[in-house]
């Protein structure tokens, strides 16, 4: 639309009155559009178009204001849940919060919920489901012309054949046709009998109460069974009813999670979604299950024995010990971890974070071959230390101590909420069902922390903890072996936003964030603040309460100082003058992260305490 | 005088409007030299090395396929050549040829000159395909005067016959090669596209090729050995396209070939030909379900369902139709002669003939237009190749739009703005119409630059690139891949070629079909078509008018009975 016209401005363009009705704002329409040649003013025609679109709005809705509230919707209208809303904005997700919300998007499934503990959450309806569900399945009516509109184009022939079913035979149409005459006339057997019961059927297995877990044998034939009949319908012929069917069918399958992957290869041929893949308009639950599919199929094959990436794959997942040890740091391991991380990135999950710390080369020493290296090395370190003289007293890092400062946000919609929170935690994509998948007992614990939450005792720092938690549990017990990572993990937490300013910004706004002075933007502060509390939550983790340091100042190796200011191209001096924020903004900018790269590549107790320190 | 052409994947045709007729509101068709209303796109090389055009030139697609060429509407916008014997045609000049063998059979009918024509392609077609199309009229001599969308020509033909309201009414037009559905209202004389989409690469040949897959399993594998893939494409998809028309009147047929002296036959069913093309079918859904989402009406609301295309005529795309819709499409407009029609109408309107004095005629863009550009991806970097709509898909044409976009690096030299045209959210998906680049004055990144679309009635965009901060302004020339002169040039050798003489072309065709006749059948039938032709060849040789018409007559009439039919 060439911007908005107010309806008066509209009527005014057109020279109609406030009273106009439709037939009259065409009439107008028409008599200035054939005034006018829209080739040599298309800014006029544009003006014009529009005009009479917003008059003709304004018209109809007075038009329905005055029939008494409710659009009048024709009974073929039916209710048709699919509407406008999902294509040509592409936009269908969830981004309605609140209770009205959800009650509004009838035809989205609900997850399921514990059952209510007295005293019930309310909000997010749960069993109902197979109701509405079939209220969405029933749009419509099949058409209700009586049965002579089918036959008024062959009055002609009628009048000399008769009338009947033979008739319209000799009336040009083929025997098919008059089967399809006849079968629309009779209103025998509903059609949307069969679909309801179908679609019943597929709910009930994709989103059962309570149970969880995969699907055996006879569920997953089962529901193939009631996916295939319910393709089957003869009303599916139909093309609106089919596109009803279509999203309710993307949308249940996007909320299943693994339950559905059963189905996502025939939905996406019967459907045909590859045709349509990337397009502007493709719905979010189209897409949602399409990167599923993409994702269980490439699992599919990755994990059969011929693949190139069979063993690299085994390995990362943690299924193959090997004899030395897993073997991470090879081309195909990085090969594949590329792969998934642009492709799959949800796959990235599925790995052993430390044998993915690892396989970047960003992980500790890889030991077993080199360990005789290695113990020379700290030899000579522990001497050196021993004869070293000058450190550095460097400032702190204006973090502040990591705490888990609640901040509370009432949660209203789990699943509006939870998604950036796994997001920021550094798994795109990972969605709730994805996790209910891949680790129930804790999908289960979210859903009863929420609980708690909507009850006003729970804030959502604590989820995020929780979830750190669970996701850390693997990570702890790499953890007592490399006490390194979660260290590591929380500090790139904290200095991702540095490292995003620089940039993004440069290295002054940096610098200048450095010294405390505010985020650029808004975003930038977002992601700062989350950043600062899952940082925090990961050093938590790892050493229970922390301890309120009131030091101001830490220690900086020499060697240190001096890789790091090698990185900058600073002389040491320089460099400890850019540590205390003495050179300027950017400098200082430069100098910390440097600091911090370099802190990271110190082997050892020696790196961690540092990075703990900084 | 201006004439309305359709031109076609498998057949074509001419149309003008009459103050008097009684079709299409005044349109009518103008019949060809052979006195048929449809002109097969076909092209062939005869034995002297003259042009045949039209019906002679299809049949000789059997006998000689290496000097004939059809379907060559695919083609349009691609560079892709033809090989007739020992010249080599590109698509346009192929289409010209049919539009200077209509332009002949109109002038011939009309006794007056034909100076400019409106042609129509599918609406979906997209920008080099159209341009491909408009240089097809150049070298015919003809001036196109406007690009009409193919179901809105059919819209324009069916709105007219009655004049009245018509409220939203839906063309579903499938022809050879392409796929397109429109959204049409008519009111207060004016004839209102709302949305049209559509799918350039299914038609009525790919039910052909659907069939042809169908039938290989029945017959034996070497029943096409020392075929080369020429020969063997058109023996099977002549085959086919036979056996498809068949199997509209029956529940069954034949699906034959000859070759080599012997005959190859299997029979095929309705309801296998109906299972090879689900997957057709099922393509047929998309467009249609885009179009009452855009045209922002439902399929309940529809006055009627418009068939268009020789496709339409099959069973099976009908009853997909009619469940599609729950209800039966109408039967007010001929499929085949449609769009022709529309074409005249709209020719005429361009001329402002008095009778149309209160028609208008508006149409969409079929297409999302914009280009690409580069977007944050989050991690400090950008991420490039994301389409950034300018005109939406289905905006009333002509319509002019402009959107702003800055220098996302300090210093930046240029800004390259690459035009696409399609619906994928990255550009790789969307196909490149052309890139105009801009110098911007140095500076730091956010510098703006606006970039202006323009889209006319044809279908054809202007894009055109301000930089406010220096007053600079880049026009887009789409590399039209021809200068004027080569255009000419290429006319001028198209005009040389020799044509074979449009009083012949009866005489042709027949001869045509008698040798594929010969060639299609074997023993006995093939010696008695061996006869009649070799009378038929005395009978030319006297020279004599009267004899030659009887002879005409009588090896139409033989050729008839013994093929059951004539095809197209």
């Amino acid at each position: 639309m060439t911007g908005h016209v107010t309806p008066a401005t509209a009527r005014r363009l057109l020279g109609v009155d406030g009273g106009a009705d439709a037939r009259v704002i065409r009439r107008a329409y028409a008599d200035a559009l054939r005034a006018m040649d829209p080739d040599a003013d298309p800014e006029g025609f544009a003006r014009l178009r529009a005009a009479r679109d917003a008059a003709l709005t304004d018209a109809r809705a007075r038009a329905d204001s005055r029939a008494g509230g409710e659009v009048e919707r024709e009974p073929g209208d039916g209710a048709d849940p699919a509407g406008p809303e999902d294509i040509g904005s592409g936009e269908a997700g969830p981004e309605d919060v609140g209770p009205d919300a959800v009650v509004a998007q009838a035809h989205r499934i609900p997850l399921p919920v514990p059952p209510p503990a007295a005293g019930s959450t309310g909000g997010v309806p749960g069993a109902g489901a197979p109701a509405e569900m079939a209220g969405a399945l029933s749009v419509s009516e099949p058409p209700t012309a009586p049965p002579d509109a089918y036959l008024a184009p062959f009055a002609a022939e009628l009048a000399g054949a008769g009338t009947g079913a033979r008739a319209v035979e000799a009336a040009v149409l083929s025997a098919e046709a008059v089967d399809a005459l006849a079968s629309a006339l009779a209103p025998a057997a509903r059609p949307a009998d069969d679909a309801e019961t179908h679609a019943g059927a597929l709910y009930a297995l994709l989103m059962p109460d309570g149970a969880d877990g995969p699907l055996d044998e006879d569920e997953r034939r089962r529901m193939l069974d009631a996916f295939d009949g319910l393709l089957a319908t003869p009303r599916m012929e139909e093309i609106e009813y089919r596109r009803s069917a279509e999203l309710w069918l993307a949308d249940l399958a996007a909320d299943a999670g693994a339950r559905a992957d059963p189905l996502l290869p025939r939905m996406v041929e019967a459907f045909g979604w590859e045709a349509t893949r990337g397009r502007l308009d493709q719905p979010a639950a189209v897409a949602a299950v399409l990167e599923r599919w993409d994702e269980t199929s490439f699992v599919a094959e990755v994990t059969a024995p011929g693949h190139p990436w069979h063993r690299a794959w085994t390995v990362l997942t943690g299924g193959h010990k090997g004899v030395f040890g897993p073997r991470v740091r090879n081309k195909r391991t990085r090969t594949l971890l590329a792969h998934v991380r642009a492709h799959h990135p949800e796959l990235e999950m599925r790995f052993d974070p430390a044998l993915v710390e690892r396989a970047d080369g960003g992980g500790g020493l890889q030991l077993g071959g080199r360990q005789n290296m290695v113990l020379v090395v700290v030899l000579l370190i522990a001497l050196l230390r021993f004869c070293a003289a000058l450190q550095h007293d460097a400032g702190r890092m204006p973090f502040g101590t990591p705490t888990s400062a609640p901040v509370s946000t009432g949660l209203t919609d789990p699943r509006a909420d939870i998604d950036p929170v796994l997001k920021a935690v550094g798994n795109e994509g990972l969605s709730l069902a994805m996790l209910a998948t891949l680790n129930p007992r804790y999908h289960d614990r979210l859903v009863a922390d929420w609980d708690r939450e909507a009850k006003g005792r729970n804030d959502r720092a604590a989820y995020e903890a929780a979830l750190i938690g669970e996701l850390g549990e693997r990570q702890v017990t790499a953890l007592r072996q490399a006490p390194r990572d979660l260290v590591v993990r929380a500090r790139r937490l904290q200095m991702d936003q540095f490292v995003f300013v620089r940039d993004r910004y440069g290295a002054e706004r940096c610098g200048g964030m450095l010294s405390g002075r505010p985020a650029p933007d808004a975003a930038v502060e977002r992601f700062r603040e989350r950043r600062q509390m899952l940082a925090g939550d990961v050093l938590t983790q790892m050493d229970g309460v922390p301890e309120a340091s009131t030091e101001t100042t830490f220690r900086v190796p020499k060697t240190v100082v001096r890789d790091a200011a090698a990185q900058t191209g600073m002389t040491p001096e320089q460099f400890s003058r850019a540590l205390d924020r003495k050179a300027g903004d950017a400098d200082a900018c430069r100098a910390w992260i440097a600091l911090y790269d370099a802190a990271l590549d110190t082997p050892g107790k020696r790196g961690l305490e540092l990075l703990r320190a900084m | 005088m201006i004439v309305g052409i359709d031109l076609g994947t498998t057949n074509s045709a001419v149309a003008a409007w009459r103050g008097d007729g009684t079709d299409g509101g005044g349109a009518v068709l103008i019949p060809n030299a052979l006195g048929d209303l449809l002109t097969p796109s076909a092209v062939s090389l005869g034995d002297d090395g003259a042009v045949l055009v039209g019906m002679a030139a299809r049949e000789r697609q059997v006998t000689h396929p290496d000097l004939t060429a059809t379907a060559f509407k695919r083609y349009m916008g691609t560079r892709q050549e033809a090989v007739l014997g020992r010249r080599r045609f590109t698509p346009e000049e192929l289409s010209a040829l049919v539009l200077g063998s209509l332009k002949a059979d109109a002038e011939a009918w009309a006794q007056e000159e034909v100076t400019g024509a409106v042609v129509t392609v599918p609406a979906y077609f997209n920008d080099r395909q159209r341009k491909a199309t408009r240089r097809a009229g150049e070298l015919a001599g003809l001036k196109v005067e406007r690009l009409l969308n193919e179901p809105t020509a059919a819209a324009l033909s069916y709105g007219l016959a009655d004049r009245g309201e018509k409220e939203p009414f839906l063309v579903f037009d499938l022809g050879g090669g392409t796929f397109d559905v429109s959204v049409v209202e008519m009111f207060e004389g004016i004839v209102e596209v709302r949305s049209s989409t559509g799918d350039n690469r299914l038609g009525g040949e790919d039910f052909n090729e659907a069939l042809v897959a169908a039938a290989m399993p029945k017959l034996s594998p070497d029943a096409l050995a020392g075929a080369d893939p020429e020969q063997r494409r058109q023996r099977l998809r002549d085959a086919a396209e036979r056996c498809r028309r068949a199997l509209s009147e029956a529940d069954e047929a034949a699906f034959a070939f000859t070759w080599d002296g012997q005959r190859h036959e299997a029979t095929v069913t309705a309801d296998e030909l109906e299972t090879a093309a689900k997957p057709l079918l099922d393509r047929l859904r998309e467009p249609v379900l885009r179009s009452l989402r855009d045209g922002d009406v439902r399929a309940g609301d529809l006055s009627e369902i418009v068939l268009v295309g020789g496709a339409t005529r099959m069973p099976l795309v009908r009853r997909a139709v009619t469940r599609m819709f729950g209800r039966f499409p109408g039967t007010a407009v001929h499929p085949d002669h449609a769009v022709a029609l529309g074409a005249a109408i709209q020719a005429a309107l361009r001329g402002r003939d008095a009778a149309l004095d209160e028609v208008r005629l508006t149409d969409v863009c079929p297409f999302t237009l914009g280009v690409g550009h580069s977007v944050p991806d989050g991690r400090g970097g950008w991420r490039s190749g994301v389409f950034s709509p300018i005109i939406d898909r289905n905006t009333p044409v002509p319509v002019s739009r402009v959107e702003g976009y800055n220098t996302i690096q300090e210093n930046q030299k240029e800004v390259v703005f690459d035009v696409y045209q399609g619906e994928a959210r990255l550009v790789s998906g969307n196909v490149k119409l052309g890139t105009v680049k801009v110098p911007v004055p140095r500076g730091p990144a956010g510098q703006q630059v606006e970039c202006r679309f323009s889209y006319d009635t044809s279908g054809l965009l202007e894009v055109d690139v301000h930089v406010p901060g220096s007053g600079l302004t880049r026009n887009l020339v789409i590399a039209d891949e021809e200068d004027a002169d080569d255009l000419e040039a290429r006319r001028a050798a198209l005009a040389k070629l020799k044509h074979h003489p449009r009083d012949d072309a009866v005489n042709a065709a027949l001869m045509a079909r008698a040798a594929r006749c010969f060639e299609d059948f074997t023993g006995d039938r093939r010696d008695m078509v061996g006869q009649w032709i070799a009378q038929f060849e005395a009978a030319l040789e006297t020279q004599d008018q009267r004899v030659i018409a009887d002879a005409v007559k009588g090896l139409g009439a033989a050729l008839d009975e013994v093929e059951g039919e004539r095809y197209l």
